[in-house]
């Protein structure tokens, strides 16, 4: 599988507090990473370095052409005063005629992630597409929607990186999971296609209590 | 279709809904005033270019902490057009108010130099949007214009507002007095609005000056804004 993006020994830190510490990984095309872990682990700061977002403060970030990465960070980031439609319009003015021209401000959290997500998927040349916790707010139809997705993606061979607490979601999905803790990445956990799904969850909750542990 | 920072921008930023209806109500005015009264309409002018030390203090670093410039700096990694696009959206609707104020003179007035379509009055216009933009830049909207006003309430309350007006001279002679000038029409620029058609060549270019040194300082700071992400 060729290589997608990685993260060669990234640091990064705000002031005193260290978010990213020698991080290395590396995602391949056509694959699905979970990068698991608790609260203030470094999840987002992860996903907002892959996506250039972010300076790391040491170390060499690998991605794809700019225009070939697509990162959505949740509905929070989404703009309140903005009508939807106005937004949708920037990616796909056929689309924005279906979608409402309500403010984000007033729409409900899963509608606007939903927006979000659909947003982010629309590029069929994504090389790169980056979620951070994508399934939150989204109802069980949502959520199937969002999997079959990322599956589709995958199928397309984009690189697809998603950080989750929900670890049904990742584990019926997922190619790996790296776990993140205090910064720091524990060792990988590859999910084996002929595992059950319980078998995967399992192995995703014992790497995730693992990591918060150390943390 | 990745989308221009210039769409992007205009989107997130673009004028309120509020400060459209004030420049339409402003625009109004002044074709009222062609019409009555067309040497009312310098007043104009300065009001035009009192609103728009409010609506080009448009913003940047607290919508860049909360992710709403995500998209764009995922697809566009040239920090100086992330800055020019910016600085256009943030300044341009008001230029659009301040050039039909111009043609609205230019028609009442067909004889007179029109305020806004003068050296002072184009430099005056852009060092003003320019200011008010690059200070707002690390904080939140009208964040610049609400300081600017501070700034202008202390220096009337304590009579400073009065000796810089009595400083600024539209013609120096020297060097020395062109400096002087120039520094007052910095901390107000109104005042080379008072006799535009008279202004010194060298203030003007000195203004401009200033204009293009504290918009690529503004461009700079974009540039070296990054922040972990702020829930809204």
């Amino acid at each position: 599988m060729t290589e997608g993006a990685a993260l060669d020994h990234v640091s990064k830190r705000f002031h005193r507090h260290v978010a990213l510490d020698d991080v290395t990984a590396t995602f391949a095309n056509a694959s699905i990473v979970g990068i698991v872990g608790p609260n203030g682990a470094g999840k987002t700061t992860m996903l907002r370095v892959l996506a250039g977002i972010l300076r790391p403060s040491a170390g060499w970030v690998r991605r794809p052409f700019d225009g070939r990465v697509v990162y959505f960070g949740g509905e929070q980031t989404l703009p309140p005063d903005v009508s939807a439609s106005r937004w949708v319009a920037l990616w796909s003015p056929a689309a924005a005629r279906q979608t409402t021209a309500r403010r984000f401000g007033v729409l409900s959290r899963g509608t606007r992630q939903r927006i979000g997500l659909e947003v982010s998927l629309f590029p069929t040349e994504t090389e790169l597409l980056l979620l951070d916790e994508p399934w939150e707010g989204l109802d069980p139809a949502a959520s199937r929607w969002l999997s079959d997705w990322l599956i589709r993606k995958r199928a397309g061979g984009a690189a697809v990186v998603v950080s989750s607490h929900r670890i049904h979601d990742l584990a019926s999905i997922c190619d790996r999971c790296e776990f993140l803790a205090s910064g720091r990445l524990a060792a990988p956990v590859d999910c084996a296609p002929a595992w059950s799904h319980e078998q995967r969850v399992a192995t995703l909750l014992n790497g995730f209590e693992r990591a918060r542990i150390r943390s | 279709m990745k989308p221009s920072a210039l769409c992007v921008f205009y989107t997130v930023i673009g004028p309120s809904g509020v400060m459209v209806a004030i420049a339409a109500s402003l625009l109004t005015f002044a074709v009222y005033l062609a019409e009555v009264d067309p040497a009312g309409l310098e007043q104009t002018v300065g009001i035009a270019l009192f609103l728009q030390l409010f609506a080009a203090s448009t913003g940047y670093r607290d919508r860049l902490r909360r992710g709403h410039f995500d998209p764009l700096i995922v697809g566009h990694s040239n920090a100086w057009s992330i800055g020019l696009a910016h600085w256009l959206v943030s300044a341009a609707p008001g230029f659009v108010v301040w050039v039909m104020l111009g043609a609205i003179d230019l028609a009442a007035r067909p004889g007179q130099t029109a305020a806004p379509f003068t050296l002072a009055g184009i430099s005056t216009f852009l060092y003003a949007s320019t200011i008010v933009w690059a200070v707002s830049l690390p904080f939140q909207r009208y964040a610049a214009a609400v300081l600017w006003l501070i700034v202008l309430f202390a220096l009337a309350a304590t009579q400073q507002l009065q000796t810089l007006r009595v400083t600024f001279t539209p013609m120096p002679e020297t060097w020395i007095d062109v400096l002087r000038s120039t520094a007052a029409g910095l901390v107000f620029p109104v005042f080379l609005m008072l006799d535009p058609a008279v202004l010194s060549l060298r203030i003007v270019s000195l203004m401009l000056g200033t204009t293009v040194c504290v918009w690529i300082a503004g461009v700079s700071m974009i540039r070296r804004f990054e922040a972990a992400l702020v829930q809204s």
